[in-house]
């Protein structure tokens, strides 16, 4: 049960794996619910999985935003005008 | 939709084409960052962002309003990501079935320091490891955990019912665990 730095998820575990993402966002409907928790207080490697799953997503959500460099906003807004300026408006 | 967009595509429809020059300026900067993050090569994303804004104007008249507007235009950006170099395999595409070749390492990385999640060379974990999703699985990612866009939101995009866009949603983050809880193993030996 104590997990090694290199140990695998047992394959009981592994199985338990597929609802994860539903328990982090709480919507896993209640009975079952209660039984992932209560796997989760009996099962390190779980936890280990759940905690790492949750800062996965958070570093997701940190990670910075890429801006398009002002060239590039001219570069193609030239382009777009040129076309604005080529083709006869869309029909209504 | 927004208001304002409604507004202005009612004006470029009735003639009024420089006003889709407005629609640029409200759109662009999430088109591209959309772009950026699903081929990671400026150039790529450049394109994209190009080709999105030159196949909205041209195809405005199919728009017909139902969805918001940054919704259609994400569609298209969609679509066009899958013509780049790198938007439709990745560097390296991992098979979907098992995405990180059936190992599932446990380890907990989250007790360390913060500073070493503000790395440089994790961000670029991050990067690499979302750049290797299968490109279904990536654009979910992209949407849901990087734009913030919501699983409903996701699934028009996509063409994919809401159960599918959160079950590749879930691949796709262990996908990403899996590569950093390795990547962060690595380091500390
Ligand atoms: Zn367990």
């Amino acid at each position: 049960m104590k997990a090694g730095p290199s140990s695998s998820l047992g394959t009981p575990c592994l199985r338990r794996l597929a609802r994860l993402s539903a328990y982090i966002e709480r919507e896993v409907p209640s009975p079952a619910r209660e039984s992932i928790r209560r796997h989760m207080a009996h099962c390190a490697d779980c936890r280990v999985v759940l905690r790492t799953l949750k800062k996965t997503i958070a570093l997701c959500r940190q990670a910075p935003k890429i801006d398009p460099p002002q060239a590039v906003s001219k570069r193609v807004l030239a382009v777009l005008r040129r076309e604005l300026a080529r083709c006869r408006p869309p029909a209504p | 939709m927004d208001d304002a967009d409604r507004s202005l595509v009612e004006r470029i429809k009735a003639g009024d084409v420089a006003a889709f020059e407005r629609l640029f300026s409200r759109h662009h900067q999430r088109i591209y960052r959309f772009a950026a993050r699903m081929c990671r090569h400026a150039q790529d994303a450049e394109d994209v962002l190009q080709d999105t804004f030159l196949a909205a104007f041209r195809h405005l008249k199919t728009f017909r309003g139902k969805a918001r507007f940054s919704t259609w235009l994400y569609t298209i950006a969609a679509n066009s990501c899958r013509r780049t170099r790198r938007g439709s395999g990745a560097v390296a595409p991992a098979k979907e079935s098992e995405p990180d070749g059936g190992a599932f390492p446990v380890d907990d990385w989250t007790r360390r320091p913060d500073a070493l999640f503000l790395r440089k060379e994790t961000r670029r974990a991050i990067q690499d490891a979302v750049a290797e999703l299968p490109k279904d699985l990536r654009l979910v990612l992209v949407f849901r955990d990087m734009e913030g866009l919501s699983a409903e939101e996701v699934s028009r995009i996509v063409g994919a019912s809401v159960p599918a866009v959160k079950s590749r949603l879930h691949r796709a983050r262990l996908f990403v665990r899996n590569r950093l809880s390795r990547r962060f193993q690595e380091s500390r030996r």
